[in-house]
């Protein structure tokens, strides 16, 4: 693309993908609340999809680096991308934890 | 100029909506839409939501979709697509936007809707204003003025409706209170502002009004369009 370099352009990759599994564990608490445990379990797996694609594209920069094959350089947009990529690695796990509290408050309600 | 459209971009953090705001304002410029495109924050855009018609939520911000809906019921808002944010599609990020414009506009002019309708109903007895839609040959904007005719008629509005092609809008112009524009010919409507300057308000009808002959929500544009023109001067 003109006028962007190949680092940019790949941090808005991860930065897309990772934004939309965090939205998609943010979204599966939601579900989980409303007692939808199924499809916030399915919402998750969804995230992981989209998870996994920027993880991957963050994977061949590491692989990149360790090759020697790119500057070691990491301007503030490398570094904001890796930022999304660990917030939403913590996204799963609190939601994980959450959809089994809010389904043992739900147990416990009835 | 004032612009047509105003779009706010909200990511979390309010960087990488930055970038693509910039993009899709270039974007713009180049293909000659008055749109312009801001970018926040998360928690900045929360409180800035209803200063825009469209609000667009990046991929990392979409789960407060729902929440940012309840907060703004009148603002089209609607998350940006992986692809699409992942690549910095600005021209396909600008194509949603002016999809969910229709939108905007009808929110907007409900909330006026009655306002209007008083206004219109207190000139009842003067001359009727007089609304031209046009479209690239005249053809499909006969068959919409028909429609929207009947929707004036049902109304009991004082408004007269003609229909013309875009050619002669240019090179003969005519007399009204407003024009709107099939989205066809969009390219055009700067130069009619020119033509038309402050005497008569030219406006794009929405690609969904036109294309689903939304008479009701193009009655409610140009009511709004007259009546800002009115209060402009």
């Amino acid at each position: 693309m003109e006028g962007m370099d190949d680092l940019q352009m790949t941090c808005f990759q991860i930065i897309a993908a990772v934004g939309t599994a965090k939205s998609d564990y943010v979204n599966s608490i939601s579900l989980a609340k409303e007692g939808k445990f199924d499809d916030a379990r399915e919402l998750i797996k969804e995230g992981d999809k989209a998870y996994a694609e920027g993880h991957d594209v963050h994977l061949k920069l590491l692989q990149q680096d360790a090759a020697g094959e790119r500057e070691p350089v990491a301007p503030l947009i490398l570094l904001h991308a890796e930022d999304q990529l660990i917030s939403t690695e913590v996204c799963k796990l609190m939601a994980e934890q959450m959809i089994d509290a809010y389904e043992r408050i739900c147990a416990l309600e009835k | 100029m004032a612009e047509d459209a105003t779009i706010l971009i909200i990511c979390p953090s309010g960087l990488t909506s930055a970038m693509l705001a910039t993009r899709m304002n270039n974007r713009a410029k180049e293909r000659g839409l008055q749109i312009m495109t801001d970018s926040m924050p998360l928690r900045r855009g929360q409180g800035a939501l209803s200063d825009y018609d469209v609000v667009l939520l990046s991929p990392g911000a979409a789960s407060f979709e729902r929440e940012f809906k309840e907060l703004a019921p009148e603002v089209a808002i609607s998350p940006l697509s992986m692809m699409v944010y992942g690549r910095l599609e600005a021209d396909r990020a600008l194509d949603q936007a002016l999809n969910l414009m229709p939108l905007a506009t009808r929110n907007r002019a409900e909330a006026v809707d009655e306002a209007l309708e008083a206004r219109a109903a207190a000139t009842a007895s003067g001359a009727p204003r007089k609304l031209i839609v046009c479209c690239a040959g005249g053809m499909s904007s006969s068959l919409l003025s028909q429609k929207v005719q009947d929707e004036i008629r049902a109304r009991n509005l004082n408004i007269e409706v003609g229909w013309t092609s875009v050619h002669k809008l240019e090179f003969e112009p005519v007399e009204a209170d407003c024009i709107l524009v099939g989205p066809q010919v969009s390219p055009i409507v700067p130069r009619l502002r020119e033509v038309y300057g402050d005497a008569t308000p030219v406006a794009l009808m929405s690609m969904r009004d036109y294309g689903t002959m939304d008479a009701k929500a193009i009655v409610n544009q140009a009511l709004l369009l007259m009546a800002e023109h009115d209060l402009s001067r």
